[in-house]
């Protein structure tokens, strides 16, 4: 159904970024230094109700940023109703846009803005999710991270992370700080800015998403010591030089992300499965997961598996040991 | 009407192809076609096949209706504009609601109103464009808006099911018909008796208003973008799946019973449906361009005359002139297609 839903469709689909972030962490002014910066190009851009500050854009949608469950069966699948509506209308207009910039409410989950793109067929067929950016305020995410569910949640889901306001803190403050957002999300790429001062390029066509865009998963485990913060989300990084038996992967797989999806924000693949000359590669977002085929290994490659998971009270000897009972 | 033998197929007496995809499609009572394109405009199509464009909206027109005269049209865009345009194309503005997308509308005829929706507000307009009454009383924003035949009541569909107001009173006295799940369209059925929704999760949902019961139809494709009712016996025709599906409301209703399905064979998903005004007769519209007509029958195998092959584009609109006689289809690449059945092809 949705091969026949997309063949109809000529054109690309178009690059969504989510721009996430607490209130004054800076998301406007990253947003109007994308707008600004890329000069030539064509945004469509999604607010929310509660932005106050002016965008300076052709093209500015409100967004109710209504968040809807599913209802299929699955607890965790919320999607955001409005977008699916929104980008629906968008796509009908005249000529095309370059890219859509979704800026999201500073207390919004990241989870049903992503989940929207897997399981809507109407949207998957017309614009792909490019990456989630996460704009945090250096000097007040500490305080956020230590008062609220929804700093955390952002850092997790982020592809992106900018380490804004990175002027008003000590150098080894900083430090300490990129080290903590580290042992939260391991695979996010962090750049330390002032005023949201980045190239548009670090920002836009990512291809975060895009399974043959993940070539290599190297979590980057900066100062062990951020875990003495102990935060509730945190991530786990598997490795295993043996390959993989597919059909304990997916049976393992399929069970974990349905038993413990809720608290699996995201999660990250690249399998050597035996008897296959491809890499597998997969990634999800709560218990939705998608997966196919990448490149065929390098006569002389290493071949190896790297597993990442990012969530809330992850259990990593458990992880670990379901993942080695994996092996062919 | 040439529906004789299946091969027969009928060459279009007009195709024109606009600067954007076609979102509506509507005839006036005098037959002037209104088609809605995706660049704003407006384009009247008279009998002779003469075009006049009128740019109603910055942007797209994202939903067109037959003004409350029958004369005119009204359209949303996403301007965040209400606009009307009469049948000699000047147009006045309204509502605007900057920042919006407007995509909500219905109009009732015997009522002499039309209502549109601004996020979870629900606005009645009188025919000389005045607000005459308004409510937020929904529980999220509001996809789809259908007045009862009679007007008399106003079906709101929203997340976790439909509000029906008494037009007379909005705001006052609502009644809730409730569904888990998310309501992107809902239809009365001819004779005022059922209320049905299509829903995010692929499927239908509807309530006998006497008493509330539900209704459930599942097993679709897709989304159920597209539905109209054949009025006798009442029948309720749907897009969504790789025919056109059609389900029975006389007798216990649809309950228990498989639907009736036409226009098998073409092997490609239907995009949109319309029932001819006049005759058991349906217009389907594939996801590929092509168009057919397609005979209702319970009883023997229906035929269908294929009226367009495919051209790769989706068809994003379908509407039958009142008598019957022409049918309009447009497509997501801005085709516009105007078939003439009321002559025999030579």
């Amino acid at each position: 159904m949705s091969a026949t839903a997309q063949d109809s469709i000529a054109r690309s689909p178009i690059p969504v970024t989510v721009l996430t972030g607490y209130l004054g962490a800076g998301k406007t002014t990253l947003l109007n230094r994308l707008l600004t910066e890329e000069h030539g190009k064509r945004y469509a851009v999604i607010v929310n109700e509660f932005g106050e500050i002016g965008i300076d854009n052709e093209l500015v949608v409100d967004a109710d940023e209504e968040v809807f469950e599913m209802n299929n069966g699955c607890i965790c699948c919320t999607v955001r109703g409005d977008l699916i509506r929104i980008i629906g209308n968008l796509l009908k207009r005249k000529g095309k846009f370059d890219a859509i910039l979704i800026e999201t409410t500073g207390l919004a989950d990241p989870a049903p803005v992503a989940q929207t793109f897997f399981v809507d067929d109407e949207v998957r067929s017309v614009a792909r999710l490019d990456s989630i950016v996460t704009v945090v305020d250096a000097k007040n995410v500490v305080a956020r991270l230590d008062d609220s569910h929804e700093a955390a949640e952002q850092i997790a889901f982020a592809d992106v992370i900018l380490l804004n306001k990175g002027d008003l803190v000590a150098a080894d403050e900083l430090a300490t700080l990129e080290a903590r957002l580290r042992a939260i999300n391991p695979t996010a790429i962090i750049h330390r800015t002032e005023r949201c001062a980045v190239p548009p390029t670090e920002i836009l066509d990512r291809r975060a998403f895009d399974l043959d865009r993940i070539l290599a998963i190297e979590p980057d485990f900066l100062g062990e010591d951020a875990h003495e913060h102990d935060d509730a989300v945190t991530s786990v990084a598997l490795r295993e030089t043996r390959s993989i038996d597919v059909n304990r992967f997916n049976q393992w797989i399929g069970t974990l992300l349905r038993e413990k999806g809720l608290s699996i924000l995201r999660s990250k693949g690249i399998l050597d499965l035996k008897g296959s000359p491809n890499r597998f590669i997969f990634q999800g977002v709560h218990m939705l997961m998608e997966g196919d085929d990448g490149k065929p290994w390098g006569q002389d490659e290493v071949r190896e598996s790297k597993l990442v998971f990012i969530g809330r009270d992850l259990d990593a000897d458990e992880l670990r040991a379901g993942f080695t009972a994996c092996v062919a | 009407m040439p529906l004789a033998e299946p091969p027969v197929r009928v060459p279009p007496s007009v195709e024109v192809t606009f600067g954007a995809g076609i979102t509506g499609a509507v005839f006036s009572e005098s037959g002037l076609l209104a088609a809605a394109v995706g660049d704003g405009t407006l384009q009247l199509v008279g009998l002779g096949g003469d075009t006049r464009t009128v740019q109603a909206h910055d942007g797209a027109v994202l939903c067109l209706a037959r003004d409350i005269d029958g004369r005119g049209f009204v359209t949303g865009g996403d301007d965040g504009r209400l606009v009307r345009t009469a049948n000699a194309g000047e147009t006045t503005e309204l509502m605007h609601a900057p920042g919006r997308q407007l995509d909500v509308l219905a109009v009732s005829r015997p009522w002499k109103m039309l209502a549109t929706v601004v996020g979870k507000e629900v606005r009645l307009l009188d025919a000389a464009g005045n607000v005459q009454a308004r409510t937020s009383a929904h529980p999220s924003t509001i996809y789809g808006l259908a007045f009862n035949p009679k007007g008399k009541r106003l079906a709101v569909a929203h997340y976790g099911g439909v509000t029906l107001w008494w037009t007379a009173t909005l705001g006052q006295t609502p009644s809730r018909l409730t569904w888990r799940g998310s309501h992107i369209g809902v239809s009365w059925s001819p004779d005022g008796t059922h209320v049905m929704t299509a829903m995010q999760e692929c499927e239908l949902h509807g309530w006998r208003v006497a008493d509330g019961n539900d209704l459930a139809m599942r097993g679709y494709a897709t989304k159920v973008r597209s539905l109209d009712w054949l009025a006798r016996p009442p029948t309720l025709v749907t897009s969504g799946a790789d025919c056109v599906v059609a389900w029975p409301f006389s007798g216990s209703g649809p309950q228990g019973k498989p639907p009736i399905e036409t226009g098998q064979g073409i092997g490609r998903l239907v995009t949109q449906v319309a029932v001819h005004p006049l005759r058991p007769l349906v217009a389907a519209g594939f996801d590929d361009g092509r168009v057919a007509v397609c005979e209702f029958s319970i009883d023997r195998e229906s035929r269908a005359v294929r009226l367009r092959p495919g051209d790769g584009q989706r068809i994003s609109s379908l509407a039958w002139s009142q008598d019957g006689t022409r049918l309009a289809a447009g497509t997501d690449g801005g085709t516009l297609a105007i078939f003439d059945l009321a002559v025999p092809p030579a």
